[in-house]
């Protein structure tokens, strides 16, 4: 059984670890040993590294995935928290339903709104600006925001809320100085959930975003391009990909744990 | 109320425009122009009928969402077991397993289509120093190996969401059930499909079903990886066109509301095939 | 201080009416316990006293005061709950200034009252810790103070004795009562243990489906019960019930026969219009005297055989399970030296004026005992 499951975790482990591995290779070489594929990097340099930021605005499309997956996470939020609370605490009619539609909001395939939402971002003249994709990415971050906050919320104790009641609290002094501290680990989960989902985020990006300035990276890696079409510069694009993953999973080993119990709270009590 | 701003912006930026959605659908509309469209009843629906673009476009996502949730769902589930098991560095391990989730589509797709790319991609140089092949492979190029390649890519970049949610699953097993058969002396097969299984379901069936309608409503991973070719292109990726490329919004707001007609229907039949099986176990 | 007064309470959910028609009065300075079996309603009725739930009908009064319509927090009362509901988040300081923090006072008369009324409970070295780092004794002292600090009118407390072990609960219970007397404090107080409920009432209210079926002092109670309900409910182990029919023997006087050769002689010449009611008997297990049988013709007017079933030595005491006429089970507690075994037939007697008569449907007839 054991080396069974030895080999067993080695290939996981291969399977799940070696494109990235290659990616990172890639992005350390440059001309004709970028096209051999020796499983070491061969003359490892950082050059791709440094073009990447100086021949494209890169540094410019991180900061603009920084701003609007944090605005974001905190719009959703903010929201969420409220709406969980009247979801999950104050009893009234149709609460369940309320419920579903608002998940089933979560289902719409995004083309389906695509061009109504193009329609109202440019009616608010929002187009080309990153407050059309905070504004858009909403669709998809709050209802999950929502529905986790609300699972959340709806198993900690009735009898804390009442004896803050009975304190003197209204019910906005409830929210705020009692459940928002209790739901620190819940709101980190959902936080960093929509925060990943924000800044993956590809399609709205893509339609809605025009200039490079305000592109935000997937953007920006997808439409990386050589000087010819036939000459797509793979060392940029990979050095490109490694810059904006390597935070991304250093986040998720790091708060494994708030993942995965935000990932479940979502789909194991729903 | 605390629910109102909520309910507003779900349904200015979700209710709105499913409406609009449905409307163009019904018009003739082009983008830059949609104010003056037309009311042109269902016009729209008849011409995506006799289109054989779009039934290739939906062909193509069928086989992609049944490919790759198949596999995604066996991968998993075997992760998930492994990951159950108790050894040292399990944790480390399923950190490891989380790093494809957290990379995002888009990089994914460009990683895989470089490790894909014919000439100089470490997949041909690792099958050709296998002698497994003797040529370079042109795997984005050809139709049938294009969708191989990129179901392999969403079953790499999406199996350890399967992976997690089975493994919370098995977690809430408690352990006496496990050594109550050990003790009835019951094959591990045997345990596997007959106790295992059957508990993990419910979180199985619910993690299905998401990986399905994501993958019926998939645009980024095909779209990056092979553009707009018709081969391997999307529904999604079909809609997108006629509104965005060919501006036909009326056209492409035909097939959006199809592929979210497609995508209800799905989710009924899933969850009606969930609830007839569950209440066959309940029924035991 | 102040008194706490129902005048016609009712709370109904949807169909389900958990009060009905409540109308008492918790006297000012005294300890009421609300004893009931669950899902009588003592939670809901202390809950609509606190304002928590709304009361469908009725007015509530504390003090002088009409609060029905009052929030919970301007009705001058403070609330321990059975789980204690500490805020996880704060430190024990923060739980017990919280209230008087959102009432606006001044940081220092927050930081002395809190000091006091920890220093009152023994908490005062606790202060700076979070609940999760205390004993169950210790948060359910964090949850008096809280309440202790608010100086409240009236404290209201749902079971909070329920989640300690025995010895605490003892010493908890030692503590509250001392407590209600230094501060000559109006407590409406929810069990459903008896125990606390006879050694920390000034005054108990039975309920049943909703209702107050009798209110008085401990004593009173355990000692007349209304009806059949109360009777059975107080004591453990319960009142032994056997059913009866009364019969006048004109000359002799009124007796009951007890079916099987059971008979008790009854000291009420005067009533016999109550011959021929059916009415059932009950006598509490330490007022059951047993014997071996003897025929010796003395049975101080009650005259019952019985079959020793189970003898369960208690140490003290000893309970003994009997059969008596008709199959029925009664059990009797006498001292722990008890010679008598098990599968013996005994002599049941009592006293006549210890026994409880009650009625068809369970009311206690009046003259009896
Ligand atoms: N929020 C509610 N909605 C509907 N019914 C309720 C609600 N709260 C209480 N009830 C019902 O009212 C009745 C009285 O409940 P209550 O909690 O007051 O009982 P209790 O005497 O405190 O019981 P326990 O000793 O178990 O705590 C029960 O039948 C209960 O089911
Ligand atoms: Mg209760």
């Amino acid at each position: 059984m054991r080396p069974g499951l030895w080999l067993a975790v080695g290939l996981i482990l291969l399977f799940s670890l070696f494109p990235f591995y290659w990616a990172i290779v890639s992005s350390l070489e440059t001309g004709t040993a970028l096209f051999d594929a020796d499983l070491l990097p061969s003359g490892a340099t950082l050059r791709n590294y440094g073009e990447i930021f100086a021949a494209q605005p890169f540094g410019r499309n991180i900061l603009n995935s920084l701003l609007v997956a944090g605005g974001t996470v905190a719009l959703a939020l903010t929201l969420a928290v409220g709406a969980a609370y009247a979801l999950g605490r104050v009893a009234f009619r149709g609460r369940g339903l309320l419920l579903m539609v608002i998940l089933a909001v979560s289902m719409f395939p995004q083309v389906a709104v695509l061009s109504g939402l193009f329609e109202l971002i440019a009616a608010l003249g929002l187009y080309n600006s990153l407050w059309a994709l905070i504004f858009s990415y909403m669709i998809f971050t709050l209802p999950f925001s929502v529905w986790v906050l609300t699972v959340f919320m709806r198993d900690l104790p009735r009898e804390i809320e009442e004896a803050a009641i009975i304190d003197g609290a209204g019910s906005f002094t409830v929210v705020t100085r009692i459940f928002l501290p209790l739901m620190a680990p819940a709101l980190a989960s959902t936080g960093l959930l929509a925060f990943l989902v924000a800044w993956n985020e590809f399609l709205f990006a893509l339609t809605f975003t025009l200039s490079d300035k305000v592109r935000t990276v997937p953007v920006a890696i997808a439409l990386i391009s050589g000087q010819s079409q036939y000459e797509i510069p793979w060392g940029h694009m990979m050095a490109a990909s490694v810059t904006v993953t390597l935070p991304l999973i250093l986040l998720v080993l790091l708060f494994q744990r708030r993942i995965v119990s935000g990932l479940t709270a979502g789909a194991v009590k729903g | 109320m605390y629910l109102a701003p909520t309910l507003l912006v779900l349904a200015v930026v979700g209710g709105w425009p499913l409406a609009r959605t449905i409307w163009f659908s019904l018009s003739d509309a082009y983008l830059g122009r949609a104010a003056e469209a037309s009311f042109i009843g269902l016009d729209n629906y008849l011409l995506l009928a006799g289109d054989g673009e779009w039934w290739g476009a939906v062909w193509n996502t069928v086989v992609f969402a049944a490919c790759s949730v198949t596999l995604e769902t066996v991968l998993g589930i075997g992760i998930a077991l492994v990951l159950n098991a108790r050894f040292t560095g399990r944790g480390l391990v399923r950190a490891a397993v989380l790093v494809p989730w957290a990379i995002p589509l888009v990089v994914s797709a460009k990683m895989w289509a470089w490790m894909f790319n014919d000439l100089y991609g470490v997949i041909n140089a690792g099958l050709a120093g296998l002698g497994l092949i003797d040529g370079p492979v042109a795997w984005l190029a050809d139709p049938d190996l294009a969708m191989a390649a990129v179901v392999m890519t969403d079953v790499w970049k999406t199996t350890p969401f399967m992976a997690i949610l089975v493994l919370a699953g098995l977690q809430m097993i408690p352990d006496d059930i496990y050594e109550a058969a050990r003790v009835d002396g019951v094959h591990p097969v045997k345990v596997f499909f007959r106790i295992t299984l059957p508990l993990v379901w419910p979180v199985l069936l619910v993690a299905v079903i998401f990986r399905t309608l994501d993958a019926l409503r998939v645009f980024d991973l095909i779209y990056v990886m092979t553009s707009n070719s018709r081969d391997t292109a999307s529904m999604s990726v079909f809609a997108r066109q006629q509104m965005v490329n060919f501006g036909d919004l009326g056209y492409g707001s035909a097939a959006s509301v199809l592929i979210v007609l497609i995508v209800g229907l799905v989710t009924v039949l899933w969850l009606m095939a969930g609830r007839v099986r569950l209440g066959a176990e309940g029924g035991r | 201080m102040a008194q706490v007064r129902l005048e016609g309470v009712a709370k109904r959910f949807g169909p389900v009416s958990a009060l009905a028609d409540i109308t008492e009065t918790m006297a000012d300075g005294e300890l009421t316990v609300i004893l009931g079996p669950s899902g009588c309603g003592k939670s809901t009725l202390l809950r609509v006293i606190a304002g928590l739930d709304e009361a469908t009908a009725g007015r509530i009064f504390i003090g002088d005061r009409d609060v029905t319509d009052l929030p919970p927090a301007k009705r001058d009362i403070a609330m321990v709950f059975q789980s204690y509901a500490l805020y996880p988040h704060m430190t024990v300081f923060d739980n017990m200034a919280f209230g008087l923090k959102l009432a606006g006072r001044s940081r220092a008369a927050v930081r002395a009252k809190v000091e006091e009324a920890a220093k009152l409970l023994r908490i005062d070295g606790l202060l700076d810790r979070k609940p999760r780092a205390l004993s169950g004794g210790q948060r359910q002292r964090v949850a008096m103070g809280r309440a202790l600090v608010r100086e409240p009118q009236v404290f209201l407390f749902d079971e909070p004795l329920s989640n300690l072990d025995a010895a605490l609960r003892v010493e908890m219970r030692f503590e509250i009562a001392a407590l209600q007397k230094q501060l000559g404090a109006t407590m409406v107080y929810v069990t459903h243990d008896q125990v606390e409920a006879m050694t920390l009432a000034d005054r108990i209210l039975v309920m049943r489906d909703g209702r107050v079926e009798q209110s008085g002092a401990p004593l009173d109670i355990y000692r007349r019960p209304v009806n059949r309900f109360v009777a059975g409910f107080l004591g453990t182990p319960g009142m032994n019930f056997i059913d009866g029919r009364i019969v006048d023997r004109g000359e002799n006087g009124l007796g009951i026969a007890l079916g099987d050769g059971g008979w008790i002689d009854l000291p009420l010449a005067a009533e016999t219009r109550l011959a021929g009611e059916v009415i059932q008997v009950g006598g509490r297990p330490e007022d059951l005297m047993v014997e071996k049988e003897r025929d010796d013709g003395k049975h101080g007017g009650v005259r019952l055989s019985a079959e020793v079933l189970l003898v369960e030595r208690l140490g003290a005491e000893t309970h003994l399970h009997l059969s008596v006429a008709g199959g029925r089970r009664i059990i009797a507690r006498v001292g722990g030296e008890t010679s008598l075994r098990q599968g013996e037939t005994v002599r049941v007697s009592a006293s006549v004026d210890v026994l409880h008569l009650f009625d068809v449907s369970g009311d206690r007839i009046a003259p009896v005992g």
